[in-house]
This record gives structure tokens, sequence and C-alpha cells, in this order.
């Protein structure tokens, strides 16, 4: 094995991008690896974690000042606001705390590497031009995710390092407690629908059923995040990333419920945050009744981000051709991610 | 022992063909013979051979030229008035080449047989996209069930084996082919600019808005080869397109930009009725810009241009199978489109 020359900063390590790409990068063998979060966590194999609020100027200086080893910021932090204008002041308070803090003190600094996604394209907004493009206009602001990248853009000339921006789609992996974690939306619905005994039904918009979409596996956002964070071609350069394929929920619907053993309905518009609030003490009771890992109601609920998936009735997918010619080649097959992910919730206990 | 594999291009005078045949000519671990009923002009020296598969006793004569043969390369197809007519001379064409080249050629390994998107009723209306090949078939007639159910009947016991490509939409630089899109676009540019009318979408309004797909004649050329010598194609079926989509609203300006011509909005005309009485307008543009002189019916096959422009539905396949077994080229559709409109231009096709 080699001799670890690159320090890695992961920034947001407890988020499903986080985790998975701590977990990529403990692989690899020739990276050690720094975690940042709030909530801190334990270390494992060139893995040590920091708990620090990147909100705090003060708290990022103290606790980050001995990190001068840094050569790599992987940066998949996220703070979440109730507007889309909120959340610009506290997303780009969090990054250039991190990155002046860093480059005060890392002077081998070599890359910052910017998680973005598909709000660059205004996606959130509603039906925008598709497939997507890196070099398609920016919407009206506000967008975070621009204000972020022109940051770094401004601030890189003569710097040691380069950027890059990684735009995923909706990143499907493992984690707890993440406010955006479609897989567990989808896993925890199905138990509950079969506890109640109801047939599987797409709780979206009508108009969101037959629409394309893609999705972007956990594993395959590491990889081409390191692919693109160490690739010199890639400098200062944003990359779309997705798994390769495009689907219809219609398709992709009756798939999951023959996973779970469920029968399909045709699909009924609801919200998930309304009919999943009151469902607390059942998941309690299937904790008990299955042997399940106690994770709290609220760590495997992001229903209000399960909604908004839901209701995009409109084509939502980008095109991610550009990394392909830059030469990251992984492709995954959605419908073998999804029922790969939700064979490891079971393998875990989280699930049924 | 050589290394040296013998490539047949059946259909090789078609935009698949003739790509695959110049492709095939600068890799040094090739021969390349050509097949067809005539012989094609091509830039450079190919060895030909010049069979109507239709005919056996043609066939028959002239089947000890293709004993080296190892690979071959299956890009034939025999237009008919109907879907029904098309399955026997298509066929026919197959098996006709087949039977009697298994005794002739000992060293043949795999048999690369091209599909198109209509295996899954591209042809037909809406159908389930992104198409995958495992989708399962429509009601028939298509030639292509026919074809594919004789070639795995005929493999079982062999020594050779068999891969499937499906592209869609092939463009390339060849002219003489009647499915080429690039020169159909060209050639109705060019006439629209001589009469004085802006450039519209000429298919239907929901066209202009859908999803298309396109395949580059050389990445499928490359597919080709790659489906040739990998060992996990074997007997497999493979989508083969750019990698990425598009919609012709998004296409259309950048074509007209080339052209330096105005846009309109989309006109729904039918090309064959429409460009039917086009051939003197032709020849006049030929005459004016010195082109290459050839006439309009050798150039653009309008009923190809009117199914292409005529599709308002998605038109998509899934092509992660071949991306995950290791062919990994990609194109930018537009960025070709454009490639190849100059190319044409720079060889005094079109104006």
């Amino acid at each position: 094995m080699s001799t670890p020359n690159k320090v890695a900063l992961v920034v947001g390590a407890q988020g499903v991008i986080g985790r998975n790409l701590l977990d990529h990068l403990a692989t690899l063998g020739d990276w050690n690896i720094v975690g940042l979060s709030r909530r801190g966590g334990k270390p494992a194999n060139r893995i040590r974690h920091i708990a620090v609020d990147l909100l705090d100027q003060d708290d990022c200086r103290e606790k980050l000042n001995h990190l001068a080893d840094v050569t790599h910021i992987f940066y998949a932090a996220y703070q979440d606001r109730p507007t889309w204008a909120e959340l610009v002041a506290p997303n780009l308070a969090m990054l250039t705390n991190v990155v002046e803090a860093i480059e005060a003190v890392a002077h081998r600094l070599q890359h910052i590497s910017l998680m973005q996604g598909y709000k660059v394209y205004g996606a959130h907004l509603g039906p925008f031009k598709t497939p997507a493009r890196e070099t398609d206009a920016y919407h009206m602001p506000p967008e975070f995710n621009v204000d972020q990248q022109v940051f770094l853009e401004c601030r890189q000339p003569g710097k040691t390092w380069t950027w890059s921006a990684i735009r995923p789609s909706v990143v499907c992996g493992f984690a707890l407690g993440n406010p955006m974690n479609l897989a567990m939306v989808i896993a925890v619905y199905a138990a509950v629908s079969k506890q109640l005994g109801l047939p599987l039904r797409f709780p979206g918009k009508p108009g969101a059923y037959d629409k394309l979409l893609e999705m972007t596996d956990a594993g395959l956002l590491a990889r081409a995040t390191v692919w693109a964070a160490t690739e010199q071609r890639c400098a200062n350069q944003a990359f779309n990333i997705n798994n390769g394929d495009l689907f219809r929920w219609s398709e992709m619907w009756p798939k999951i419920a023959r996973f779970f053993e469920l029968e399909v309905a045709p699909p009924l518009p609801m919200s998930l945050a309304a009919v999943m609030a009151d469902k607390e003490p059942l998941w309690t009771a299937m904790i008990a009744k299955y042997g399940l890992e106690p994770n709290p109601y609220r760590d495997v609920s992001s229903w209000r981000f399960g909604d908004f998936v839901f209701s995009w009735d409109y084509d939502m997918f980008a095109d991610g051709s550009k990394a392909r010619r830059f030469g990251f080649h992984d492709h995954v097959e959605t419908e073998a991610m999804f029922s790969n992910i939700f064979s490891d919730f079971r393998r875990r206990r989280i699930i049924p | 022992m050589s290394n040296k594999k013998t490539a047949l291009v059946v259909g090789g005078a078609g935009v698949i063909g003739r790509n695959l045949v110049n492709f095939l000519a600068g890799q040094p671990e090739w021969e390349v013979i050509g097949l067809s009923r005539n012989k094609p002009e091509l830039g450079k020296k190919v060895r030909w051979s010049q069979i109507d598969l239709l005919d056996q006793s043609d066939v028959a004569a002239k089947i000890g030229d293709l004993s080296e043969v190892s690979h071959v390369f299956f890009a034939a197809y025999q237009p008919r008035p109907t879907y029904a007519e098309e399955v026997k001379p298509n066929l026919e064409m197959l098996r006709n080449l087949l039977a009697p080249l298994q005794p002739a050629a000992p060293n043949l390994k795999r048999i690369i047989l091209n599909e198109g998107v209509k295996a899954y009723g591209v042809h037909l209306g809406p159908f389930k996209t992104p198409a995958k090949e495992t989708d399962p078939r429509h009601l028939p007639p298509n030639f292509y069930y026919a074809q594919e159910d004789h070639l795995k009947q005929e493999q079982i016991g062999k020594n050779w084996d068999y891969t499937i490509l499906r592209p869609d939409v092939v463009c390339g630089f060849s002219v003489g082919s009647a499915m080429n899109l690039p020169l159909i676009i060209a050639t109705y540019a060019a006439i629209s600019r001589e009469l004085g009318v802006p450039l519209r979408f000429p298919g239907k309004v929901g066209a202009y808005q859908a999803l298309a797909q396109v395949t580059d004649a050389t990445l499928h050329a490359e597919a080709s080869v790659w489906a040739a010598v990998t060992p996990s194609a074997k007997n497999e079926i493979f989508n083969v397109t750019n990698g990425d989509f598009f919609r012709w609203k998004q296409l259309w300006p950048k074509i007209a930009e080339l052209f330096d011509m105005p846009i309109a909005e989309p006109q729904t005309i039918s090309l064959v009725n429409w460009m039917a009485d086009k051939g003197p307008v032709w020849d006049a543009i030929v005459a004016k810009h010195r082109l290459q002189p050839h006439k309009l019916e050798q150039l653009a096959g309008w009923k190809f241009g009117d199914l292409v422009f005529g599709s308002d539905y998605d038109v998509m396949s899934d092509t992660t199978k071949i991306r995950q077994h290791g062919f990994h080229r990609v194109e930018a559709s537009d960025i070709m489109m454009i490639r190849l409109l100059k190319e044409f231009r720079e060889a005094a096709v079109i104006p």
C-alpha cells in the first residue's frame, strides 16, 4: 500500500455525500482524512473527526488552525433554511469560514471541491431547460450554489489551489438524520405502507409519475468527486455527475414495490410531511416487532424532501456527458442502485 | 500465430458501412473487405466484394473470396413499402450470407448484427423510454426480430458467436445513403435559403420539443470493433448512441447560425412531398456554388427525414449496459452535427 501523501478535509462529514466520500477516500490508500461536522464522529482507520460550528468564524479558526497538512478540501456541508433567499448567508459564510481558516495554515493546499446540485439550473423552480449543461446560463438569484462558486472563482487567481464544482442529481446512499435522503423516504414509506396493509402508492403529483428524472449514487458521486479533484484537466470547472441513465417513476415504482413485496396501486397525491407526521408510535412499535436498530423516527424522516422530489412534474435531468468526455467512466444502473441501498438498510437493521 | 483479423463489412456503402470500412482500414491488426451490390466510390483503396445477397447463385459464385473472414459486420438493409414486406428480403440477405460463409470461412469468430431503435417500436409511435435491451418486443412484424432469431438459432453449437448493436440515427460523413440525417438537414436548409425562406423545422410541432438522440458514425465504428473483440460482448445486445439527448429546438438555432439563416417557428410539411419538385433548385445551387455534381435524390432520403422529424415523443435508449461492459466513448450531439455539416461544406457537397 502506498504511503498517504494527500490529506482530505471533508466538510459535512455526516451527510449522505460526506459519509460516502469518507468511506471512498479511506479505501484509496494514499489519503489521510479529516471529517468536519457539528456532531463529530468516531475515529477510524485514517479518519478522524472534528466537531465544529462552521457558522462561527472563531470556532472555525480555533478548531482548524492545526490542519496545516490539508491538501484537498471537499466541501459538502449544507445549512437548511425555510426560503431560498435565507439559504444564501449561512451557506456562503460556512464556505468562507472554512476556506479562510485552512488557507491561513495549509500551505500545501491544492484543491477545493465544491458540492452543488441541479439547483444551479433552477431545477427547484419549475420546468427548466433539459438536458441541463454546465454552460447553461444561471437563473435569477438568489442561489447560494452560484454564490459559493463565484466566491471560489474570485478567490482562486494567484493561489496554489484550483477548484472544481460537482453537480449531482438527487444523491442516494446510506446516512441517518439527513434532511435530503430519498432512498430512506421510500424505504420507510414502503415499510409503513406494508405494516398498515396498504398497497404502495406513488404519493407525488400526478404529472410527476411519467416524467424523466435521474439519480446520483453516493458511491459513484464519491468516485467522481475525488476524480475531479485530482485530475489536472478538471481544474476550475464544473461537472454534472449522475448515474448515466434516466427513468420515470411509472417504471421504477412497480420495481420498488416488488422489492418490498407490495402491491402497486395507482398514484394518490398526498403530502408525506402531513400524512407521515403521526407515524412515530407506529415506527417505534415496528422497531420492537422486527428487532430494528432503535433509530429515532426523526432520523429516518426526510418527508419534506420526499414531497419536493415527488412534485417534479417536469423532466428533471442534466447532460452528464462532459464528465464522461473528460474521462470519468463510471455508470450505475438506477434500478440496481435502489435495490442495493434498500438491501443495505435491511442489513443494517434500519428497516424490516 | 498471427493476430490479424479480417472484417467483412456487409452493407459497406451505407453510412454505417462506409465509416466502419474507413475506420478498419486505419487499424493495423485488421484486414477489411467491403460488401455491397454496387461498389461505392471511396477515397482510398479498399478490397471490395460486389455481391447481391438476395441472389444465392451470386453469393455461391463469390463466397470463395471470403475464406479468411473472421468477423462479419452486418449493416445491410433492403427497404420495402411496408414493415411486413421488409421481413423476407432482409432475413434472406442474412441467411444467404451465413449459410455458405460458415463452411467457407473456418476462422469465423463473431458476427456483429446492426439493428436500431425500431427494435423497440420507435416507428410505431410513443414507446417506453428510455428503452433497455431487456425490454419486451413489440407485436411483429419486425425484420430485426426475424434476423435476430435466425442468428441465435444458427449460432447454437458453433465456434462463432454474435453481438447485436442497436444504434439510432447514425450520422456520418457519407454520400449516397438514404438515411444520413446531416445531409437531409443540409440540403433542406440550402434549398430554403435559395428560395428565400427562413429555416423552419419541418417536422411535427411536438417533435421540436421531444427528446432525441443520434449516433456518430465514427463512434459507432469504434463500438463495432469494440464489440468484435470484447469477450463479455459475446451473444449480448447493446444500445449504442452518443450518450446524450437533445431537443431539436435546442439544435435548430445552431444549424441556422451555421448556414447564416434566419429561423422561424416550425412548419410541419412532408419532406417526401414538398421536396419532390426541388431537384432543379438543387441543380441550380450546385452550379452556383460549384459543388460536387450530386443529384438531390443521391443526398437526401426524405422518407427518413419525415420519420425522424415526425417523432413527437421522446426517443431514448439507455446506454448503461455498453458503458458497464467497457465502451466509454461519448459525443456531444450538437457539436457532432455542426462538425459533420462543416465537413460536407468543406468537401463541396453542400454550400
